[in-house]
């Protein structure tokens, strides 16, 4: 069930035997269906989910009904209203599967505990938190 | 919230599971009935769409797999099955809200959260039941460690249609 958590996670930073043991007890296994939501627009989004198989997808609707895409997210990928995952407010986007998947979810308070306990993984999260500006960058960029 | 919370019986088709589904069938979750007498189920699912065509809900013969798929599970059965059930679901269970039906001063919640130690289990007393006088609405009590898991099952028990009370901590 962690598999392609821990792989990802080894690729930037070098875990324990006894630290990938703590890692596995501070997500949360979750089974999705295909059009199911994780996440709906208003809610408080309280997890960062992890795709260990399967598609998700982030988006809004505009006020004409048409859905527009943010991120589509694959197998390896980390998807998350990130800015009501960490402001605790109701999220602007909806997170739903685009086919059966699973994941694994760690939420606000988990994911500080894992900060404390594996001080690594603040290197890793930080990473992926450029990676993720970068891109983002990059959109704007774009006309 | 508005998204839909799955919740897995475990021991949907024994009579205190039936109970819990039917009285959970009409409230807006996805359900998902696990028990391992297919025919049983089969007569519970009759039973629920008969009451509220609109529910949610699936049958499922496998703890592990109504598990994974859940966000919050229910365990009915017996404390003599506990044990190997909780070996099998534990890795399924990690983070969430498990909540066991128990007698009051029993050991086995104490001990059910031993077997189950990532999971958040919430015991929910099943007897004596208080009844509210004023109202006569029935008042079930829970109990658990953790602060969040015990609003969310109150919160569960709200959509049943029942009160519940805190009465403390497990341990």
């Amino acid at each position: 069930m962690y598999e392609i958590l821990l792989e990802k996670v080894a690729e930037k930073v070098s875990l324990t035997t006894a630290e990938e043991e703590i890692t596995r007890t501070l997500f949360i296994p979750k089974k999705i269906r295909k059009k199911q939501y994780l996440l709906q627009q208003e809610d408080i989004c309280k997890n960062l989910a992890f795709i260990e198989k399967g598609v998700l997808r982030s988006y809004t609707i505009n006020e004409t009904g048409t859905e527009q895409i943010l991120q589509l997210a694959l197998e390896g990928h980390w998807i998350t209203d990130m800015y009501s995952f960490i402001s605790q407010e109701p999220a602007g986007y909806n997170i739903d599967a685009v086919e059966d998947s699973e994941l694994l979810l760690i939420s606000h308070q988990a994911i500080e505990e894992l900060y404390e306990r594996i001080p690594k993984f603040e290197r890793y999260f930080r990473i992926l938190g450029q990676n993720n500006i970068l891109a983002l960058q990059k959109r704007l960029k774009v006309r | 919230m508005a998204t839909k919370q799955t919740i897995a019986i475990i021991g949907a088709a024994e009579s205190i599971g039936i109970a819990i589904s039917k009285k959970l069938a009409s409230g807006p979750y996805r359900l998902l009935l696990m028990g391992e007498n297919i025919l049983a189920l089969r007569d519970l699912e009759a039973d629920i769409l008969a009451k509220y065509m609109q529910a949610e809900f699936e049958l499922f013969i496998c703890p592990q797999e109504a598990c994974w798929e859940a966000d919050i599970i229910i365990v009915t059965v017996g404390e003599l099955g506990n044990a190997g059930l909780c070996s099998k679901i534990r890795p399924y269970a990690t983070g969430k809200v498990v909540i066991s039906i128990a007698d009051p001063g029993s050991d086995a919640l104490a001990a059910l959260q031993k077997l189950l130690p990532y999971s958040k289990v919430i015991s929910l007393l099943k007897s004596p039941v208080d009844r509210d006088d004023d109202n006569g609405n029935v008042i079930i009590r829970i109990a658990g460690n953790d602060a969040d898991a015990l609003t969310t099952v109150a919160h569960v028990i709200g959509n049943a249609g029942f009160r519940s009370v805190i009465t403390g901590d497990l341990l």
